[in-house]
């Protein structure tokens, strides 16, 4: 049976990796709206007078569930509107993988120059899971040294883990499209 | 509790470290690769490939002429795909007319694209193109242009010779290069001069 510390250190873990994660995808989009406009029309989803003011709200929505994530209070909010965005994110990366258009820019923070890929969702749905994990086990109670050295170290571990390893989904996307086998 | 405590601060700083060690390799491997990469145009998959014959349409540009794409004749073609709000397509724009000048005897240069009429005569007019421009949904579906600015060069015998997405004037000139040499792409190009070293 897990403590209610231990739930803290799980879901602490969780919302600390995801807020870093929304907050770079955000960093990453602003950054250049316009060519993040590019990518959110690339996925062809939406009509073209709607892509601009999605290029800015999507990302504007992330900064805010990474602000709400690492507020106690407020964490439970992140968490539910950070699962929301994800699976808008990842259903409609999955349908334009279905469709085949696999060469669009993902448009998603993690590496630069991202292509989507089967992969991508996966690793999607892997977050889409750790969003789970920071829902189910909320931020109740108060941490003691250990667990706060935990969540710490275990959010920033699990966020760099994430950019490491979409940088070589990355790589590996560009040689095979060079035709490198890797 | 405080040994318990440094020990865990310090494994995960070792940890963290590691990571942000194989991010940086990662990375490294990502802009080396970048570097020794294909610089030609890039070619998408899609469309007819290059030496196969390229569908033939008949098609009247926005000053009324008429032209056909893909017929036999004398000089090679290159059809350039843009739209009005691809702003790499507009930075092209000057390198196009240059080529159609410089070349004009063995190529002739066509903008295509489609859409709303109207709004493609105000670009043509308001950038003073010059350059026969088509308005043909079917061109792009026969060439499946998923991207742009997208470029297709035809030869004089009607066959796709080279293609690919085109971000600069040096991809466009690739292309023309490509057609000279008889390769379809850059990448084609590596992997014949991969295989000889095979």
């Amino acid at each position: 049976m897990i403590t209610l510390q231990g739930a803290f250190v799980l879901g602490g873990v969780a919302r600390l990796a995801m807020a870093v994660i929304f907050a770079q995808a955000a960093w990453h989009a602003l950054r250049d709206v316009g060519a993040h406009a590019g990518s959110v029309a690339g996925y062809r989803l939406l009509p073209h007078w709607a892509v601009m003011a999605a290029a800015w709200a999507l990302p504007l929505l992330s900064v805010a569930a990474a602000l709400l994530l690492v507020v106690p209070v407020a964490a439970h909010a992140g968490a539910v509107l950070g699962l929301a965005l994800m699976g808008v994110f990842t259903a409609a990366m999955a349908v334009n993988v279905q469709r085949g258009r696999v060469h669009i820019d993902c448009g998603c923070g993690g590496a630069q120059g991202q292509r989507i890929s089967g992969a991508v969702v996966v690793r999607n749905l892997l977050l889409l899971a750790l969003l789970g994990v920071a829902v189910r086990f909320p931020a109740v109670g108060v941490l003691d040294g250990v667990a706060l050295v935990g969540v710490a170290g275990g959010g920033l571990a699990l966020a760099a883990l994430y950019f490491a390893g979409s940088q070589l989904l990355a790589n590996r996307a560009a040689f095979q499209h060079a035709g490198f086998v890797a | 509790m405080n040994a318990l405590l440094v020990v865990v601060g310090v494994l995960f700083v070792m940890n963290i470290g590691l990571i942000a060690a194989v991010l940086a390799l990662a990375r490294q491997v990502g802009v080396l690769f970048e570097r020794i990469s294909p610089m030609g145009a890039l070619t998408l998959s899609g469309g007819p490939r290059v030496g196969e014959a390229a569908p033939l349409l008949r098609l009247r540009t926005l000053a009324g002429d008429a032209v056909s794409v893909g017929a036999p004749g004398v000089r090679s073609q290159m059809l350039f795909f843009l739209s009005p709000t691809c702003p790499v397509c507009k930075k092209l724009l000057p390198a196009l007319r240059a080529l159609d000048v410089a070349e004009r005897g063995r190529l002739e240069v066509l903008l295509a694209s489609d859409g709303e009429d109207a709004e493609h005569r105000a670009f043509w007019q308001r950038e003073k193109l010059g350059l026969p421009y088509v308005l043909s949904a079917e061109l792009g579906l026969a060439f499946q242009v998923s991207k742009l600015p997208y470029a297709v060069v035809v030869g004089p015998d009607g066959r796709v010779r080279a293609k690919g997405l085109v971000n600069s004037r040096e991809q466009i000139e690739s292309l023309l290069v490509a057609e000279e040499l008889g390769v379809g792409s850059m990448q084609d190009y590596l992997s014949r001069s991969h295989a000889v070293v095979e």
